[in-house]
């Protein structure tokens, strides 16, 4: 869906796309195997989460007798790209806006929903994602949150599968790479890679289209005293969302759905003074790698 | 299933018509597929730059880290016997009780705005219409419900999030009413689903909730059942907004014999020493039963291992 469309729509929630939304395109970034000029250990499983994801929510199912008996029928988004290992770089996902390389606007950003599947951790209170390969230029072998600015070319939601991607401490940091986009999933602290967890991400995409986008990543991706010594170790999915106002980002929060897309909120930008952020999670949450979210 | 009338004129002809690509949705992925299958062929990539390349194998880490390994794995898993093999099996399919009158009556929801004037075909596992979700597998035990008209909403803010006691007492109670295997259900866990809004600033301005958050796993013999759980959020009024149930029917498979603690140990080596271990390593191990591809159980041992990159747990039968 090109974002001409939706430019006059910026006041409030506005209702934008439902039964059209098969305009709507997916994208997907993961890595597994970092041997490519960048440094990281091996994650087998990871790949099959967010090709999990990605394979649902383009999933356009059967339908008889005009009833959709399975996957998603003309609500699925369409394939847009899918970069497993490969060149994974940060020119893809970092904006021209905020660094001279940077080159999201026909990748990243040409998605309605994307989701990277990356090394993560905390630095500047904002999340480092560890890419593959390293490409001439600047920017190294990490993509940052400053570095991004998205939704000024397409992107709605884009989802983390990464440690440390949506921190308390990182909030702030996000609303100032929103530039239109409405949506941003994460995790506080650390999060987990496994085969057995890979219907998760199935799971989160099949949820997000009969109920929002954000409550299908909690339900999906929270786990209580599952992981590690003695099982103590929680997994803490945070989602965020910003709106011209609270109000309208907690609505957003709670009520968006792949389905059912709101008009653009309006773009925040570097003084992160355009929107307001809403962030929902659960309370108590406490993974390894990090404080209980919320102190 | 959603009601999606895109082509009214088919029903008059009153002839199937099938649409669009097979139902890949229905094929899953269970947790013991990469363990008993370790190469699994990427599936081609349908789109347009597509791209799949983890074909590479890492570095094979020293001897001197090998040895080390070893011997952490060996001391973290645990000890198994056949009392695993055990022959409990769920009574009763509960869920044949999973239709969409019978959930919307225990839900307490209306019925759907299609009831009435036309019924969904048989095969159909999503039922939708505007104020509400449903998804129901029976075959895989599987049932999700979404309610629009029980969102938050504004004028929710400030309201206590419900008590354990209530939620946990209510959740009960609907799955007393599907027949559900609650001898199976370990102890229930409710928390606080919390919402957080900045100010202008960008600072955490207030945070209050928005839902409790219901929580069950699954336990056979006391041994955890992985990837069984039931989850719900219930809003600031009392009411279910959503549900999720995945608890298929459990049943261990048939002639199953224990695999030797050697070569279980030697399948964990390899998954370790395929990712890149280092001196920072730790392993947290623990028995569970998983879900196969055959829809049956096996016996396996989950291992956690933390290794300062981000951490990933191996699921490794113990028993075939």
């Amino acid at each position: 869906m090109k974002k001409t469309i939706r430019g006059a729509l910026t006041l409030g929630t506005v209702f934008l796309a439902a039964g059209a939304a098969s305009a709507l395109e997916a994208k997907m970034y993961a890595v597994t195997t970092w041997n490519a000029g960048c440094s990281g250990s091996t994650r087998n499983s990871w790949d099959d989460m967010v090709k999990a994801w990605y394979d649902d929510v383009t999933n356009s199912g059967t339908s008889v007798f005009g009833w959709c008996v399975s996957g998603h029928c003309g609500e699925a988004y369409s394939k847009d790209g899918s970069l497993i290992n490969g060149d994974v770089v940060n020119s893809r996902m970092a904006d021209a806006s905020r660094v001279a390389w940077g080159n999201d606007a026909v990748r990243l950003d040409d998605g309605d929903a994307v989701m990277i599947g990356l090394h993560g951790s905390d630095v500047g209170n904002g999340w480092s994602g560890s890419l593959r390969v390293d490409e001439p230029g600047g920017g190294d072998c990490k993509i940052t949150t400053p570095e991004m600015e998205i939704g000024d070319t397409d992107l709605e939601f884009l989802h983390l599968s990464s440690c440390h991607s949506m921190e308390d401490n990182q909030w702030s940091t996000w609303e100032k790479s929103m530039a239109g986009a409405h949506q941003v999933d994460g995790f506080h602290g650390l999060m987990w890679i496994g085969s057995g967890l890979v219907d998760d991400y199935e799971d989160f995409s099949d949820d997000a289209f009969g109920g929002s986008i954000a409550d299908s990543w909690v339900d999906n991706m929270y786990y209580s005293n599952e992981f590690g010594d003695n099982d103590a170790d929680d997994q803490c999915p945070v989602a965020f969302a910003v709106g011209s106002s609270g109000a309208d980002a907690v609505y957003r929060l709670h009520h968006e759905r792949y389905d059912h897309v709101y008009s653009d909120p309006p773009n925040s930008g570097l003084t992160g003074s355009g929107t307001i952020y809403a962030t929902t999670y659960i309370s108590g949450c406490n993974p390894a790698g990090e404080d209980t979210i919320g102190n | 299933m959603k009601n999606q009338m895109h082509n009214p004129a088919i029903l008059g002809l009153g002839a199937a018509f099938l649409m669009s690509v097979p139902a890949i949705a229905q094929v899953r992925g269970p947790a013991l597929t990469a363990v008993l299958s370790p190469v699994v062929a990427a599936a081609p990539a349908a789109a347009a730059a597509s791209q799949d390349d983890d074909s590479a194998k890492p570095a094979e880490p020293s001897p001197e880290l090998q040895k080390r390994i070893r011997e952490q794995v060996a001391a973290s898993l645990p000890v198994w016997d056949k009392r695993l093999l055990t022959s409990y099996e769920t009574a009763g399919p509960w869920e044949d009780n999973l239709n969409y009158e019978a959930l919307n009556k225990a839900l307490g929801e209306t019925p759907f705005a299609w009831e009435g004037r036309t019924v969904p075909p048989p095969d159909a596992d999503r039922l939708t219409d505007d104020s509400k979700s449903m998804r129901i597998r029976r075959a895989e035990g599987v049932f999700r419900y979404h309610s629009r008209k029980r969102e938050f909403s504004a004028d929710m803010k400030g309201k206590p999030a419900p008590s354990y006691d209530q939620v946990s007492r209510q959740i009960g109670a609907l799955l007393g009413d599907l027949k559900f295997p609650l001898a199976e259900a370990g102890k229930a866990d409710v928390k606080t689903q919390e919402v957080a809004v900045s100010n202008e600033a960008g600072e955490v301005a207030e945070r209050f909730p928005s839902y409790s958050f219901f929580l069950l796993n699954r336990k056979v013999e006391g041994i955890p059942v992985e990837g069984s759980t039931v989850r719900a959020a219930v809003n600031l009024r009392g009411e279910v907004q959503r549900l999720k149930i995945a608890w298929p029917h459990f049943r261990v498979r048939p002639g199953a014999e224990l695999l030797s603690r050697e070569r279980v140990l030697e399948t964990a080596l390899q998954k370790v020493f395929a990712q890149d271990p280092t001196e920072r390593l730790t392993l947290a191990s623990r028995l569970v039963y998983a879900k196969t591809e055959k829809g049956d159980f096996l016996p396996a041992v989950q291992v956690d291992v933390n290794d300062g990159e981000t951490p990933y747990r191996m699921t490794i039968p113990v028993a075939l």
